[in-house]
């Protein structure tokens, strides 16, 4: 018998901000929707906006269900309907790997080694984030700490040596092209935001106080964002804006003492959070498969998308336009609203009618 | 292929069996216990069969001459046996009386199986049994030879006790017993080996260690299916972690001092007979930093120590992969002035970078290990021998460039500061030069990554292996791990490793 692994919610915070800022740092400037740079700092009130929208039905889950997740809900209402989201969400977190991977392997392609092949690399990134999700929960919490407080570290050192590069009047007036810019990279920056669904899974293996835990994640997410901005734009102005990677160009400008360029540490804590956000993302796609499947050979749904990305990204290898459709603003806008608001909404309502209907169903026969 | 290799190895092995047989009882006819003992024992010119009269009745004395002491076994059993004239009449009562009256100032054990007989006499113990008596007596004389108590060969110490453990069991619990006297303390013996029947005793707080964990610790060392135990190393791999890494779960400790430190905060400490190492479970990594030196110094030098340690590990795993990593693929991060120099003393060597650091790092191993097993007067040869061919000629000849040497040898003296992790770093080490010659900066991290990962994964006895780092518990970081508080401050309350979070 397994032993069921349990995190606490300092330790799902940290999976989660480092999650979430990974998909910031690999931000990649593509697309029509690029606000002048005072207006990027604009955005992160929107983007707090949006997640909170987001991010309703997920603190009503919390709130009525502690103990439970969403397949577990859904199983309430239907064992069909749990499988059925069992296999969505398990699509949704497989996508969700095949994008940062993607995204990995187009800064590394581009920036990292323009001239090399980079499916080696790939290759390696993907062996090693099906190991680390074989190992469990609580090892990715585990590690996910020590990574987190690295991460703060390298950033914090390279913001200070940034600090002589901002210059104030890198920034533009603000609304210089109206709001609808601002708004619009605000929803962009939520749409990314798939660490709602983590929390919707991860929830009953969580413990401690998950309402505040999520509090302190937006609060901490949305000044993380704020701070990579104003020194993004400060130290390079709309020049950011015209990068495929904003804030990698700024790590690139930043130097300290004799040693210089230190985008190389950047990187470095970048593919160290995309390993873990792998990780993750494998681990949690294989938990839901194997709790409404089960499972034959041990690790199976792990290494089956393993080989499953690795076959993808091999077939995107050398063609910058096909990174259009991670890109969309679109089509993560949808995704979005179906899988962190639609799908949990729905489900609690058919859980609450279910539940009236079974008590009105017991009153008349008490009766 | 793994099964050609399991078939392989099932070729030259045979399936190591338990005794499996009932015992056999002690019985009443004399001629029969004798037999059976020569029987189970052979001809070995070692055990002896002393057989007198006393009281009328036959009876016979055996030992082992070489595990007891000649001296004791005369003055304190033969001689007093032989001298007692007034005996009772009935052979049992005349047992009764040697055992209560005669010899009663000695080790005694009332024995009722020719097997477990046929075992305390292997143990050094000398059996008298008698005609018509159903049960013979041990009388435990014990005196094997031993080495005296030394100083530690593998943990040297610049201040505190100058004793180590040695190879004898029962001298290793009283030098425990001797620095705690706590009737708290516990020594639980188990007998592992079906050969070699070793006794392994587990030692703990009682009132510190949960009986959960004691018996897991337990269990596993049952389970633990060998033949003959001859050291600590061959129960290790049963207390490990689940999970496979090149790190261990299972610390050792050759010092009784750090023994009694470790079982005061809660850990068991495991004695095996015949070797002067002890097995410390839980153990969690950052321990690989600590020494008891540290409890001897002043806090703030402590703390400075165990910052050093950690530095050192990560020079000695990472530096000479970094440096290949750097030489080929991020030249950039370094200053132009220090870069030229690099590319001035690495475009005289034939090799790549990463080629060269491996058969650098490769020859460093080598002369190490030819050190270290070679009787001493030739160790320091070797060592003069690999300085020079290393040193001098290879980057005479252009094969090492000078650069190379300097991370050789500042990798070598920062493992030597980590010792208790040499052998993974060592390995590490290896590794992280292919990764990073492969692929940069970016493959060591996620080398880096993984072994993060496969750290976290590991757990000791339900304690996680990288605690109190992960899960992050900053009152056991600051009170003593990554530092350490003074003893006025650690003094005031017992640190448990029980309590850390899981």
């Amino acid at each position: 018998m397994t032993r069921t692994s349990f995190i606490r919610t300092y330790q799902l915070f940290c999976i989660l901000l480092l999650s979430r800022l990974l998909s910031l740092l690999t931000l990649a400037s593509i697309g029509t929707e690029q606000p002048s740079s005072t207006d990027y700092l604009v955005s992160v009130f929107f983007c707090g906006l949006f997640i909170l929208f987001l991010s309703i039905p997920m603190l009503l889950f919390l709130k009525n269900y502690p103990q439970m997740n969403l397949v577990d809900v859904a199983y309430r209402v239907s064992p069909i309907v749990s499988k059925c989201i069992s296999v969505l969400y398990a699509v949704f977190f497989s996508y969700f790997a095949f994008v940062t991977l993607s995204t990995l392997k187009l800064f590394v392609a581009t920036s990292v080694f323009p001239n090399d092949e980079s499916t080696v690399f790939v290759l390696i990134c993907l062996a090693a984030s099906c190991y680390a999700a074989t190992l469990g929960l609580e090892a990715i919490g585990r590690a996910s700490t020590i990574a987190l407080s690295i991460f703060v570290f390298s950033f914090l050192f390279i913001i200070l040596i940034m600090f002589d590069k901002v210059r104030f009047l890198n920034f533009t007036p603000l609304f210089l092209d109206g709001v609808a810019p601002s708004a619009k990279f605000g929803l962009r920056l939520a749409s990314i935001t798939n660490e709602i669904a983590m929390i919707l899974i991860l929830a009953p293996r969580v413990k401690g106080n998950k309402q505040k835990m999520y509090g302190w994640w937006l609060f901490c997410l949305l000044l993380s964002i704020l701070i990579i901005f104003f020194f993004t734009f400060g130290g390079l102005g709309d020049f950011a804006v015209k990068q495929l990677f904003p804030v990698y160009s700024m790590a690139v400008l930043s130097e300290f003492s004799v040693f210089q360029r230190f985008d190389v540490l950047l990187t470095g804590i970048w593919i160290l959070t995309a390993f873990l956000k792998i990780s993750l993302l494998f681990y949690l796609q294989s938990e839901l498969l194997k709790k409404s499947f089960g499972e034959k050979i041990k690790n199976q749904y792990i290494y089956g998308l393993g080989v499953v990305i690795f076959i993808l990204q091999f077939m995107l290898r050398g063609r910058f336009s096909n990174y259009a459709a991670i890109t969309n603003l679109t089509a993560r806008s949808i995704i979005a609203f179906v899988f962190l608001f639609l799908i949990p909404l729905c489900i609690l309502i058919l859980d609450k009618l279910k539940n009236r209907k079974n008590s009105t169903e017991g009153e008349s026969m008490h009766a | 292929m793994f099964n050609w290799i399991k078939n392989e190895i099932k070729q030259v092995t045979y399936p190591i069996k338990g005794e499996e047989s009932a015992p056999v009882p002690i019985s009443k006819d004399l001629k029969t216990n004798i037999l059976y003992f020569k029987k189970e024992l052979g001809t070995s010119f070692d055990i002896l069969y002393k057989e007198t009269v006393v009281g009328g009745h036959k009876a016979v004395l055996i030992m082992d001459d070489g595990m007891c002491n000649n001296l004791l076994v005369t003055q304190q059993v033969v001689k007093p046996i032989m001298d007692c004239r007034k005996l009772p009449k009935e052979p049992e009562e005349q047992v009764a009386f040697i055992r209560d009256r005669v010899c009663a100032d000695i080790d005694q054990k009332e024995v009722h199986t020719l097997d477990e007989a046929v075992k305390e006499v292997i143990s050094g113990l000398v059996i008298f049994m008698m005609e018509g008596v159903a049960f013979c007596e041990c009388f435990g004389v014990q005196g094997f030879p031993k080495r005296s108590i030394d100083n530690a060969q593998t943990e040297v110490q610049e201040l505190g006790a100058q004793e180590a453990f040695i190879e004898t069991f029962k001298d290793n619990v009283a030098l425990i017993r001797r620095r705690i006297r706590s009737p708290k303390i516990r020594f639980d013996i188990l007998e592992i080996g079906n050969s070699s029947k070793t006794r392994v005793c587990v030692s703990y707080f009682a009132d510190r260690v949960k009986q959960e964990t004691v018996e897991a610790v337990k269990d596993k060392l049952k389970q633990a299916q060998l033949d003959v135990v001859l050291g600590t190393g061959y129960l290790k791999p049963f207390l490990e972690s689940n999970t496979t890494s090149l790190f261990s779960t299972v610390g050792t400790t050759e010092r009784p001092d750090i023994a009694c430190a470790e079982m005061a905060e809660g850990r068991i400490v495991i004695l095996v007979d015949g070797t002067p190492f002890a097995l410390i479970v839980p153990y969690l990594f950052v321990e690989n930093f600590q020494s008891f030196d540290d409890y001897d110094h002043r806090s703030y030098y402590a703390s400075f120590i165990r910052l050093l340690k950690i530095l050192c590990f990560f020079m000695s795993a990472f530096l000479p992969g970094l440096y290949v990593a750097v030489c080929t693929f991020h030249q950039e991060i370094l200053p132009t002035a220090m870069l030229y120099d690099i590319a001035v003393q690495e475009s005289i060597t034939p090799f790549p970078v990463m080629i060269e650091a491996i058969f650098i790092h490769f020859i460093y191993e080598v002369v190490r290990e030819a050190g270290i097993r070679m009787p001493k007067a030739v160790g320091h040869a070797v060592s003069i021998v690999g300085a020079l061919v290393i040193g001098d000629a290879a980057v005479s000849a252009g094969l090492i460039a000078a650069p190379m040497l300097i991370i050789v040898a500042m990798t070598a003296i920062s493992s030597f500061v980590v010792s208790k992790i040499y052998y993974p770093v060592s390995v590490l080490r290896f590794v992280f030069m292919l990764i990073g010659g492969l692929t940069g900066f970016y493959g060591i991290v996620i080398g880096f990554g993984v072994l993060l990962m496969n750290l976290s994964a590991m757990e000791s006895f339900g304690t996680p292996f990288l605690s109190p780092l992960a899960p992050l518990q900053m009152g056991a970081i600051s009170r003593d791990s990554l530092f350490r508080m003074s003893w006025k401050r650690l003094g005031k309350r017992e640190f448990e490793i029980g309590k850390l979070k899981k």
